[in-house]
């Protein structure tokens, strides 16, 4: 067995937050450097799993070694092409969120560092977990650093956001793990590693138990339509490299789940869900986007304008297509890039300004012209503007979808006019028309730093728009075989003609090419 | 037989025993004015116990002794350690708080170690007889522990209302095993367990009396377990008892005490009546769950900080029964390493407040708890590995252990047990939250009033806050020893 590269990866931002707990409270710039120099490496670590990554369908970098023999837990990482992009996208934010918050975060630095670095051990974890005691740690474990980052970091009513986010997380995720015992204990497998329990047929009525409980955690997690009423709080009082990796990373886990373990593990249940699934993920959209539509607050605008793009990739996941679902994990990295690098740039207006209220901006094109250009290229990404990463994932989705339901399908166009709406005319408002405020008139532009920290994201939004295959590449085969594999494995078996007509899809390859 | 009277087994408890004598009389010729060398002594008596547990485990010296009414098997030299542990970690918690409350030292540390001795009986016990004696060695002596502040009433109280509960749940107990005695004619629990399971009875019985008397027999002894282990609807005690004892005496009840009584409810329930097992079974887990579901919803509504841990520990008795309704095997595995994790936390919270005492003054109250990560970082940064631990969120070992509860409470059929107790966490979150919300996420009010960390706490804290977190991480070897001594009571 050659080096566990993937552990490595979890293990050594949390040996970096070790570290950091040593040095003195008043050294911040050391810590900053410490932190930022961790977390880079770990960025720079785990370009190697691209370089070394191969387009078929099965897990890679793969490590699996006893560690509780008494409960049939085991130590057992691996990514495949669903996961690969995540754990690069991971990698990439948080060394880019660190250096946002350069000078934003002005007390207790070494916290701050701290929790940065707990919580990217913790995101990495649940993307390369294949164990699920393994997973569940991970899951957990990270709402504690993101607790802290909204409740000591973050706006007014952090107290009150950081407590229902903890809440609420926690309470979709418990009966989850209730679903873990006992899918161990009824399954003939008798394990918790997510490989054999995939193999291991479940009886239809208990799949629909399972599945529930599954379903409530990632769905919070994503979070769906009637779930989603922790997010715009957590967003919008949590500090600006809080609300990145939120939007960035922890809600793609919502996602992840439903991809690697409640449909894949409970396929008949997942059939039956599907329709409802797809209908709230409609519902979510168009919710989202109308919500969004209204908001005088910036960065509530941006947090409602992520439900609605949840909503696309919960779409993707639902129809259940090898397009749709790699539709859906594009999307996912998509969202983490244009939402990400939106939350950014509002996080430094608000750093300029202290404030939120988008009619206190206006005219900023003039002002602040670096800002203006790259504000726009975000938030072209972020509507899916074609040339753009946004377009090729929204299509792939509703390609994808279009065998499961056409009217879904087009309610959710909708959503991408709606996108349109409320993103245009949120750019016409802050950065065209007149310097109305006279305390915008003497905004400093981009500095180097805001630059480093936006380019990266900016160049990726442009690439992943016009060579969607570097990455799909890697994405498809694990696609194509997740699919193919949970159909045959319905009970129906993969010939029967299926109800809500899910199986008729799945177009063999093409996907992004 | 031997000739000889073998008292090894023994030996950890007559350590304890002979240092308690020793810390009495050290005070007594100890000159006025001048302090006794109390917790030194007690340190050393419990180390050197420690020490014997170990090389009896190791090999030497175990079985039972004084006519099989006492044995130093896996189970119980698992349970001695934990207690011994638990003592040391009182200790070391003690001077300082003794100091800044005015208290005296002496008889303080001869009852602690009393109190331990009766623990160490109540876990060795085969027999009926002996249970009931351990368990008023420990109580009596715990009683007085906590009526030990004189100049406060809540102390007095404590005392008071711990006592008048506890001789009321002690006499259920006894009643229980005069009736299983009458029954059985015997009360060691192996013979007990046999004339139950042969329908041997008391001659002269029709059977159905007899069946009769033995559900009478098991509902008194689980209802005098029930007020040791503070399970709903015999709590009431608790909260009183725990806010009103001197803050290091209710964390050697909360850990010790309840530890020792888990310890005699597993033996005696699954050595003696493990017949009887479907009739006991149904009636703990519905103990359980209105233990869970009260405890954690009495914990809502607490603003005292010792009350709500008071009701928190109700609520881990709660988690705690659901594994006993799976047992044997994989509960009492799980019941015990649960109580490693548990022990370390409760130790540590109520340790906590202690070490903060000065002059008189404890932290009660969320207020007092605001901005204290900023003037006692590392103390702050414990207490919220303790209360994520009795949340049960990893990375801790109160995660492990809910996690093992509830497997077992599964594999046992019961998975509305494992529901209800998932769901009570998250209700418990939000109490365990505020503390932390307090301490990181609002400012200090008015001025720095709390005492400095001492060397003895600040080792005692450290010492819990590593258990936690290497069980979290690392569990197995404390999950084999777990196993090894569940074995030694479910095969006897």
């Amino acid at each position: 067995m050659s080096v566990d590269l993937l552990g490595t990866l979890v293990v050594l931002p949390a040996l970096g937050a070790v570290a950091l707990a040593f040095l003195p409270a008043a050294a911040e710039r050391t810590q900053k450097v410490v932190a930022l120099a961790v977390s880079t490496a770990v960025f720079v670590l785990s370009l190697l799993l691209v370089r070394d990554f191969l387009p078929i369908p099965s897990i890679q970098f793969e490590v699996s070694r006893d560690w509780l023999p008494t409960l049939g837990v085991r130590y057992h990482v691996g990514i495949d092409g669903l996961s690969l992009w995540l754990v690069l996208l991971t990698t990439l934010l948080t060394p880019i969120s660190l250096l946002a918050s350069w000078h934003s975060i002005h007390e207790r630095v070494k916290g701050f560092n701290i929790f940065m670095l707990l919580l990217e051990t913790g995101m990495l974890g649940v993307f390369v977990a294949l164990d699920l005691f393994l997973f569940y740690i991970f899951w957990e474990a990270m709402l504690i650093p993101m607790y802290f980052l909204i409740g000591m970091w973050g706006h007014e009513r952090r107290i009150y956001a950081a407590v229902k986010f903890f809440l609420y997380t926690m309470g979709g995720s418990v009966l989850m793990l209730v679903a873990f015992i006992a899918l161990y204990r009824t399954s003939a497998a008798h394990t918790f590693d997510m490989l054999a329990l995939t193999r291991t047929p479940v009886s239809p009525s208990l799949q629909m138990w399972f599945f529930a409980a599954f379903a409530l955690a990632f769905a919070i997690k994503v979070p769906m339509f009637p779930f989603h009423t922790w997010l715009p709080d957590a967003h919008v009082e949590a500090p600006t490299a809080g609300s990145v990796i939120l939007a960035g990373v922890l809600l793609k886990m919502g996602g992840y789940g439903f991809l690697r373990l409640a449909i894949p593990l409970f396929p008949d249940a997942a059939r039956r869900f599907a329709p409802w699934i797809g209908a709230l993920a409609v519902v979510g959209i168009i919710y989202g986007a109308l919500v969004a539509l209204v908001q005088p607050n910036l960065k509530k605008l941006v947090a409602y304008s992520s439900v609605s793009h949840l909503g696309f990739v919960m779409l993707g996941i639902a129809a259940f297509t090898t397009t749709s679902v790699v539709g859906a994990v594009y999307q996912m990295l998509n969202h983490g890039i244009s939402t990400g690098a939106l939350f950014l740039m509002v996080g430094m207006l608000y750093d300029r300004r202290h404030t939120f209220v988008i009619s206190e901006y206006g005219g900023l094109k003039s002002v602040v012209p670096w800002f203006a250009a790259l504000y726009l290229l975000v938030c072209l990404s972020s509507l899916a503007v074609p040339g753009f990463n946004g377009f090729v994932g929204e299509f792939l989705i509703m390609v994808g979808s279009w065998p499961m339901s056409r009217t879904l399908v087009a309610l959710a166009s909708l959503g991408v006019i709606l996108a349109a709406g409320y993103i245009l005319w949120m750019v016409q408002r802050v950065l065209y028309g007149e310097v109305t405020e006279s305390a915008n008139r003497a905004l400093p532009d981009l500095s180097m730093r805001e630059f480093a920290v936006l380019v990266p994201l900016a160049v990726l939004a442009l690439l992943m728009g016009v060579a969607s295959p570097v990455f799909t590449r890697l994405i498809e085969p694990s696609a194509q075989v997740l699919v193919s594999d949970t159909e045959s494995r319905r009970s129906g078996g993969p010939a029967a003609p299926a109800p809500t007509a899910l199986v008729a899809a799945a177009p063999a390859g093409g996907a992004g090419r | 037989m031997s000739a000889a009277l073998d008292l090894r087994p023994l030996f950890p408890a007559l350590v304890v025993a002979l240092t308690g004598l020793a810390v009495l009389l050290a005070q007594a010729f100890t000159p006025r004015g001048s302090r006794a060398p109390a917790a030194g002594l007690s340190l050393a008596g419990l180390g050197g116990a420690l020490v014997a547990v170990v090389v009896i485990a190791s090999g030497h010296g175990r079985g039972g002794v004084l006519a099989q009414s006492l044995a130093a098997d896996d189970f119980a030299l698992f349970f001695q350690a934990l207690l011994l542990g638990i003592g040391i970690v009182a200790v070391l918690l003690s001077p300082s708080y003794l100091r800044e409350t005015a208290m005296d030292g002496g008889e303080y540390y001869a009852l602690m170690l009393f109190s331990i001795v009766g623990m160490m009986g109540l876990v060795s016990a085969l027999e009926l007889v002996a249970v009931f004696v351990a368990l008023e060695i420990m109580s009596v002596a715990v009683y007085a522990l906590a009526g030990l502040q004189r100049g406060r009433e809540e102390s007095q109280e404590s005392a008071l209302k711990y006592f008048i509960t506890g001789s009321f749940s002690s006499a259920f107990l006894l009643y229980g095993v005069a009736v299983l005695y009458g029954l059985t004619g015997s009360t060691s629990l192996s013979r007990i367990a046999e004339a139950l399971r042969s329908g041997a009875s008391a001659p002269g019985l029709p059977a159905a009396s007899a069946s009769t008397l033995a559900l009478v027999g098991v509902g008194l002894l689980l209802v005098g377990f029930g007020f040791k282990v503070a399970s709903v609807p015999f709590h009431m005690w608790a909260p009183d008892a725990y806010e009103g004892a001197p803050t290091t005496v209710t964390a050697l009840m909360a850990a010790g005490v309840k530890a020792a009584a888990f310890g005699a409810f597993l033996r005696v329930f699954l050595q003696a009546l493990p017949g009887l097992a479907a009739q006991w079974q149904p009636a703990v887990a519905a103990l359980a769950v209105v233990t869970m579901v009260a405890g954690n919803l009495g914990a809502l509504a607490q603003s005292n900080l010792k009350r709500m841990l008071a009701y928190s520990s109700i609520a881990h008795a709660g988690y705690l029964m659901t594994a006993l309704v799976a047992a044997p095997g994989l509960g009492t595995e799980a019941v015990l390493f649960y109580l490693v994790t548990y022990a370390a936390v409760n130790l540590g919270g109520f340790g906590a407040f202690a070490a903060l005492t000065r002059q008189g003054r404890e932290p009660l109250s969320m207020a007092d708890m605001a901005g204290l990560s900023a003037r006692r970082p590392l103390l702050a940064a414990a207490l919220t590995v303790f209360l994520v631990s009795l949340t049960g969120v990893p990375v801790s070992g109160g995660f492990v252990g809910k996690f093992y509860l509830f497997s077992a409470a599964v594999s046992g059929g019961y998975v509305s047990l494992a529901v209800v107790g998932m769901v009570m966490s998250v209700v418990s979150a939000y109490y365990y939250l505020g503390v932390v919300v307090a301490m990181y996420m609002r400012e200090p009010v008015g001025e720095d009033r709390w005492a400095r960390i001492g060397i003895g706490p600040g080792l005692a804290l450290a010492f819990a806050t590593a258990v936690v977190l290497v069980l979290g991480v690392y569990p197995g070897p404390l999950m084999d020893a777990a196993r090894a001594a569940a074995r030694s009571i479910t095969i006897l």
